[in-house]
């Protein structure tokens, strides 16, 4: 019960439960989120198919032990530099929430989970100097958006033979940007403004997945989710629609010695889907995004493969959407992660940190130190 | 404790990073426009007479012949022949009087110059003509010529009268204590300046009167009977007569500008204002002394009913003008607001001098009819922005 109270106020805190935000994020819809708990993270994402603490894969939940519930919190240290300057900001966030189990007696599991489907918080300050009576004046322009797009998703998984899981899901995105911008004078004769906006989003989204372990020390998994359209209002009216992509992933975790793990990963968006939409609503547009992932585990003891181990991973990626013509911005991340567990496994602390370089061409780029935190209650059973 | 400390780091950040439009810009670039709005043809009128010369807070002197002559009367209260000591009232030998005139601001250009200060007939009033007032300004008449050096910018000055000098006090029974005087400027070279006024507060022109009563009480014996003015103004050679054709702004007559525009539909819901500016020019430079200012305030009319316009006194705009200036801005983006907000407002301007009867300067500015630029306002907006886009 206790958890489900957490829950429920966590859901209610749900404009700041949101992904690390970035330059990046200020186009397009936003930052697309990862849904994947700390111990994905940890092997930069690369287990995350494999993974029912991670929304990425229905069929994973198959793989869960016992009911849990998992949270994820993460700080964010970040750089960013662009041809205005630079800028270090930080920020707070609960990108992943996550409450489910296996049905008791019945090859059966499902899980509610919450996690940032893409996340557009920023504040970007520019000075430059405008002349609207012919006279120069020096100027502060603000223009920033705090919310993003939350994914709400309802997913089962059957275990029909002990080496297939098979699961499906159903998505639910919602949220809100509420942006605005501001100008401030240096001529104190001209008005400060402030304008503000709320944008809102609704779509719909279904996934299915499977994880298939041929042996004891092989697991696959593949997932395909499809993302309808995105119905978009602007402070209440209709503002048209965005085409959101398909996802195919695939992901395999091979134990090669008896407490270590590689693990692999790639995805791929149709993310173009979207350009239509985007461009109607004054972006630059969306390109199609790959994303690979590979990361191994080290255990220090396999009977409690969850206590101390140590997760190292790489990621590349690319985003969707782009600052300026030119390059794909993309993003390559190193990660490494651990874990303990206490109260007799039934309560749990992953740790993973990240650092993460996002570029588009010379002019822009940016670093990040991202240190998550995910807690989970109730323990799971692992692979091992 | 877990779930507190969720909700007390969860809405925390610290977003702010450098960028530049259109690329971090949403929307595009920030756009602003500029547009005039032109006071509607024949709708602009100066009327006059909206305050009385007694809220005068200066007085005028001059002897430029651009500005005009102009000289000063003065009416103090009624001195009294006797001061009361107990229940009855006890007469008086006068000690010395004094006359304290107040320096408000001089033409700092020329160098000494001298106030005459002449005594006039008690019946004189602030309907007394100028040259009526001259006539009386002879030699005989004359109290004291008050030399005002060129290092004194301002400040009181007084005038002592002790001993035979007492004599040009006396009063007939028809004065009934009462002194009256007119002052006059007179310099090597032509220049003006302001005296304090009673309506100046601190700057009021007093008359004060030390005597040694007639009272066996030594205590109460010296006493002094100050009376400060209760009528003064500037009086002038020559009023000004307004130019029907003009939008005359203070003056003699306390004129004020009242205009109409049309504000644009275009501005009512889909733009923010962001400055707006009434532009006058006038018809000439102002004429003042060197370094003079005034302020002009613009206020929004309520109801239109020509002269007699209600105007909302809560909000000014205000700005100021100098000698030799020959147009006028006033920043009034606050009453832009009041017209944007309601569509019902009333868009007239009224336009006045801050200290009516209290300046050389008077602002005439072109109207409609005077084949000069009329007024109008510059409007800097920034139309509705598609905020929210991608």
């Amino acid at each position: 019960m206790r958890p489900i109270m957490l829950f429920g106020a966590l859901m209610s805190c749900a404009v700041s439960l949101t992904a690390q935000s970035s330059q990046f994020g200020v186009r397009g819809i936003g930052l697309p989120g990862r849904g994947l708990s700390v111990y994905s993270l940890g092997t930069g994402g690369s287990m995350g198919l494999l993974d029912g603490r991670s929304s990425t894969n229905p069929a994973a939940l198959g793989l869960m032990g016992a009911g849990t519930f998992v949270f994820t919190s993460t700080q964010a240290w970040r750089n960013s530099a662009n041809p205005t300057g630079e800028g270090s900001t930080r920020e707070h966030r609960f990108p992943h929430l996550l409450v489910g189990g296996p049905v008791p007696g019945a090859p059966f599991a499902g899980a509610l989970s919450y996690s940032s489907y893409a996340a557009r918080d920023h504040i970007i300050a520019s000075p430059g100097v405008d002349s609207p009576r012919g006279v120069p004046i020096d100027v502060v322009d603000s223009i920033g958006s705090t919310g993003g797009i939350n994914d709400l998703r309802l997913a089962a998984a059957w275990t029909p033979l002990e080496q297939l899981s098979i699961g499906a899901g159903v998505h639910f995105l919602t949220g809100s940007n509420r942006l605005f911008v501001s100008r401030s004078w240096a001529d104190s004769t001209y008005l400060p403004l402030r304008q503000e906006s709320e944008v809102t989003y609704n779509g719909f989204g279904v996934s299915a997945g499977l994880v298939f372990s041929p042996t004891s020390r092989l697991h696959l998994a593949a997932s395909i989710r499809h993302d309808g359209s995105l119905d978009v209002r602007r402070d209440s009216a209709s503002f048209g629609k965005v085409d959101l992509p398909t996802t195919l992933s695939a992901a395999g975790r091979l134990r090669v010695a008896n407490g270590i793990a590689l693990s692999a990963m790639i995805s791929t968006r149709d993310w173009s889907v979207a350009d239509q939409g985007i461009v109607a609503g004054g972006g630059l547009g969306a390109r199609n995004t790959m994303e690979a992932a590979a990361g191994i585990e080290l255990l220090k003891d396999a009977r409690r493969p969850e206590h101390l181990p140590l997760r190292l991973g790489i990621r590349h990626a690319e985003l969707p959407f782009m600052l300026g013509e030119g390059s794909q911005p993309r993003e390559l991340g190193f990660s490494l992660g651990t874990g303990f567990r206490f109260a007799r496994d039934q309560g749990g602390i992953d740790l993973a940190l990240e650092r993460i370089e996002r570029t588009q061409g010379s002019l822009y780029s940016e670093s990040a130190w991202n240190l998550s935190v995910g807690v989970s209650l109730r323990g799971i059973a692992s692979g091992f | 404790m877990l779930l507190g400390a969720v909700l007390l780091l969860g809405c925390t950040e610290q977003l702010v990073t450098p960028g530049s439009c259109p690329t971090h810009c949403p929307g595009g670039n920030p756009e602003y426009r500029d547009t005039v709005i032109t006071v509607l043809p024949l709708s602009d009128s100066s009327f006059t007479g909206y305050s009385a010369h007694t809220s005068a807070t200066s007085l005028l002197l001059s002897n430029r012949a651009d500005l005009g002559e102009s000289d000063v009367l003065i009416r103090f209260a009624t001195r009294g022949d006797s001061v009361l000591a107990g229940d009855s009232l006890k007469p008086f030998t006068i000690d010395s009087v004094v006359v304290s005139l107040v320096l408000q601001q001089r033409d700092t250009t020329v160098g000494d110059f001298f106030l005459d200060v002449y005594r006039l007939p008690s019946l004189f009033d602030t309907l007394s003509s100028f040259e009526q007032i001259r006539e009386e300004m002879v030699p005989d008449n004359l109290l004291r010529s008050l030399l005002i050096p060129a290092a004194a910018r301002e400040g009181s000055f007084d005038m002592l009268f002790e001993g035979e000098e007492l004599d040009k006090f006396a009063y007939a029974p028809a004065d009934s204590t009462r002194l009256v005087l007119g002052v006059r400027l007179r310099s090597s070279a032509p220049t003006a300046l302001y005296l304090g006024a009673l309506a100046s507060g601190t700057g009021t022109p007093l008359y004060r009167t030390y005597v040694q009563a007639e009272i066996g009480d030594t205590t109460l014996r010296e006493q002094t009977l100050q009376r400060s003015a209760v009528e003064n103004r500037t009086v002038r050679e020559h009023e000004l007569v307004e130019d029907p054709d003009l939008l005359t702004v203070g003056g003699d007559h306390s004129a004020r500008a009242l205009m109409r525009f049309e504000f644009p539909q275009y501005l009512r819901d889909s733009a923010t204002i962001v400055r707006a500016t009434l532009e006058l020019d006038a018809s000439g430079p102002l004429l003042g002394i060197a370094g003079d200012s005034a302020r002009l305030d613009v206020r929004s009319m309520v109801a239109d009913f020509g002269a007699k316009s209600v105007v909302n006194t809560n909000f000014v705009a205000s700005d100021w003008v100098f000698s030799g200036d020959q147009s006028a801005q006033v920043e009034m983006t606050v009453l832009m607001a009041l017209w944007q907000n309601n569509g019902l407002a009333v868009q007239g301007l009224r336009l006045q001098h801050s200290i009516e009867h209290s300046s050389f300067l008077t602002p005439m500015f072109h109207s409609t009819r005077s084949g000069g630029t009329p007024p109008r306002i510059r409007i800097t907006y920034r139309p509705l922005r598609g905020l929210g886009g991608f």
